[in-house]
């Protein structure tokens, strides 16, 4: 049987190279999956378990608005996008009844994303002195900004 | 009844009733302090309080909502201050120490950066 990640003499061309890089990456990947999926399972049991404490009104003791079964619905459209390789976020929730995604590495340098029942992603964060903010509509693939400041913040 | 100004070395006070706004390292996230609805948020002066009357005011807000208070989230005035906030007295009948943080941005993306400025200095006390 001939595995497709079977690597032979390696090559000295540029196509031979490119050839084994793009193996490197697809082997990568596919190592990340079983992982991945179990990583993300973790996170969708957070968010059940967080929307749940958070379903009625003042949960926090403050008078919070409860979260709304579309906030649920859009955090859990975003939790299945995010991509293999990056770290998995933990989960929270605002005042204001959105749902949280953090990704932290120190006070200094992290990642807030709020989901709204508009679907809505509001994000900020913090890489040292710079600061980022923004929103975003949720679509139907992770997005792009999200994803660079999340490596951003994990990187280091 | 406290309503004398808030001085900028004085610490404040958020409670906390969701072990999900407690990171894993101890420090605080910066969801508890996102100020919907009123656009204000709710803290308690210390001034003036011994530790244990601090506590009786978070175990008012507790039973707001008949749940167990995880802790406190403590913070400087100042912090407030520096991010283009004012920290006004508002006593209550029940907490006389009680203040609101207002002068908050009304675009969310501009709450949660002065939300994540303000935790950088937090200190949270488990209960």
């Amino acid at each position: 049987m001939i595995s497709l990640f079977d690597t032979q003499t390696p090559g000295t061309s540029r196509a031979s190279r490119f050839i084994e890089e793009e193996i490197g990456k697809t082997r990568r990947f596919f190592a990340h999956l079983p992982s991945h999926t179990l990583a993300l399972d973790a996170v969708r049991n957070e968010v059940d378990r967080v929307a749940k404490r958070c379903k009625s009104s003042n949960w926090d003791g403050y008078g919070a608005e409860p979260v709304q079964p579309a906030t649920y619905w859009y955090i859990h459209a975003f939790v299945d996008h995010i991509p293999p390789g990056i770290e998995m976020p933990s989960i929270g929730s605002e005042s204001d009844g959105h749902m949280t995604l953090e990704w932290y590495r120190s006070p200094e340098r992290v990642l807030s994303v709020s989901v709204s029942p508009e679907g809505e992603l509001h994000y900020a964060a913090l890489l040292a002195s710079e600061r980022r903010m923004g929103t975003l509509k949720l679509a139907s693939s992770f997005p792009e900004v999200i994803y660079h400041i999340i490596r951003e913040v994990t990187s280091r | 009844m406290n309503t004398s100004p808030v001085i900028s070395n004085e610490w404040l006070a958020r409670y906390i009733l969701s072990e999900d706004h407690i990171r894993k390292d101890g420090t605080v996230k910066p969801d508890p302090f996102i100020p919907y609805k009123h656009v204000e948020l709710s803290v308690t002066r210390h001034i003036g309080l011994e530790e244990n009357e601090i506590w009786q005011a978070g175990e008012l807000v507790a039973s707001q909502r008949e749940d167990q208070l995880i802790g406190r989230a403590d913070i400087v005035a100042q912090r407030a201050v520096d991010n283009g906030l004012t920290v006004l007295p508002a006593p209550l009948l029940k907490n006389h120490n009680h203040a609101n943080i207002i002068g908050w941005p009304a675009m969310k993306p501009d709450q949660k950066i002065i939300a994540l400025e303000l935790v950088k200095g937090a200190v949270f006390v488990k209960r």
